[in-house]
């Protein structure tokens, strides 16, 4: 950047980036000079998102309040550093996933060994082959099933579920993100997705023979 | 599609054990296979197994509904909630070493 000598080369880059692309990029400009009700306009906007992203995340509506408001508290002390390379949705999810990790990492959650645990544990039983035919699936997936069905998944299998399958992030970023391996990232998300179809059969079949 | 979905009744229980225990394995290291950045679908077991094969198709359809899910509204309660939080944010950390705003 060379225009230090303007008043504020964050705006104008941020206009020339977004301008065209953010249904929002007003309410950001005026939100970066102070303005609450600018600041209000963006959480209209974005609280689904974020909110939605800290739920499914933590798996719990009340932590999920609690980090929607960390995520905003930091948006409002951070929002003059944005910049506009990226859009703005993409950066506030970034923010908000960070929240929600560090809080995990503070509560001294360890994402990755998690499953390994899981796996050895007695309750999951001997499963021997996953392929059996009462587990079949049979038409479409109902949402709020697989939505509960995500909520009770392991904290390690939902993390790479939900940023994966759900919000759409590459094996590379989430590998990044919770410090582990790709490879450990895609086994992860197989045996997440494993775990929700096991308890997918399971709802299909109670409907079946209540 | 071949009719050879497990278990077949032509088959003996040795047959179907074994048809049971090849599943089971080429099911066992899917993570590995995954986690090596190797095609499942060029895996032999799962090219000749019809079984397996809708296993994996399960596991997709399950990732396809999750792009379908809507995303929730939080409680209308949490906009006061996070407009306190900013409020106390703002206020001087020491009242008594900062300014009187009235003296400005
Ligand atoms: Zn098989």
């Amino acid at each position: 950047m060379t225009h230090q000598d303007t008043a504020r080369p964050e705006l104008e880059s941020l206009q020339a980036d977004t301008l065209s692309t953010s249904p929002d990029h007003q309410a950001i400009v005026r939100a970066q000079l102070g303005d609450h009700a600018a600041f209000a306009e963006i959480y209209a906007f974005h609280k689904r998102r974020v909110y939605s992203l800290c739920l499914r995340m933590l798996g719990n509506p009340a932590e999920a309040e609690d980090l929607t408001q960390e995520a905003f508290l930091q948006l409002f002390r951070k929002i003059r550093s944005f910049r506009g390379d990226s859009a703005f949705s993409t950066w506030l999810h970034r923010l908000t996933v960070n929240v929600v990790l560090m809080n995990l990492r503070r509560k001294g959650l360890n994402l990755i060994s998690l499953d390994e645990a899981l796996d050895t544990s007695p309750d999951s039983g001997p499963i021997r082959s996953f392929g059996a035919p009462d587990l079949h699936l049979n038409g479409a997936i109902d949402r709020m099933t697989l939505e509960k069905a995500v909520q009770d998944l392991p904290a390690g299998y939902r993390m790479v579920f939900v940023l994966h399958d759900i919000e759409g992030y590459e094996h590379n970023e989430i590998a990044a993100l919770l410090e582990c391996s790709v490879g450990n990232s895609k086994s992860q998300l197989h045996k997440a997705r494993l775990r929700l179809r096991q308890a997918l059969a399971k709802t299909e079949n109670r409907e079946v023979t209540p | 599609m071949t009719d050879s979905f497990l278990p077949n009744p032509d088959h003996s229980p040795q047959q179907a054990a074994a048809a049971e225990q090849a599943c089971a394995s080429f099911q066992a290291s899917m993570p590995a296979i995954l986690a090596a950045g190797e095609d499942l679908q060029l895996d032999p077991h799962l090219r000749s197994c019809p079984r397996c094969q809708a296993l994996v198709r399960d596991l997709e359809a399950i990732a396809e509904a999750a792009r379908q899910l809507m995303p929730a509204d939080p409680p209308d309660t949490l906009w006061d909630q996070i407009q306190r939080a900013i409020a106390l944010e703002e206020q001087p950390t020491n009242p008594f070493t900062d300014r009187d705003p009235a003296h400005d």
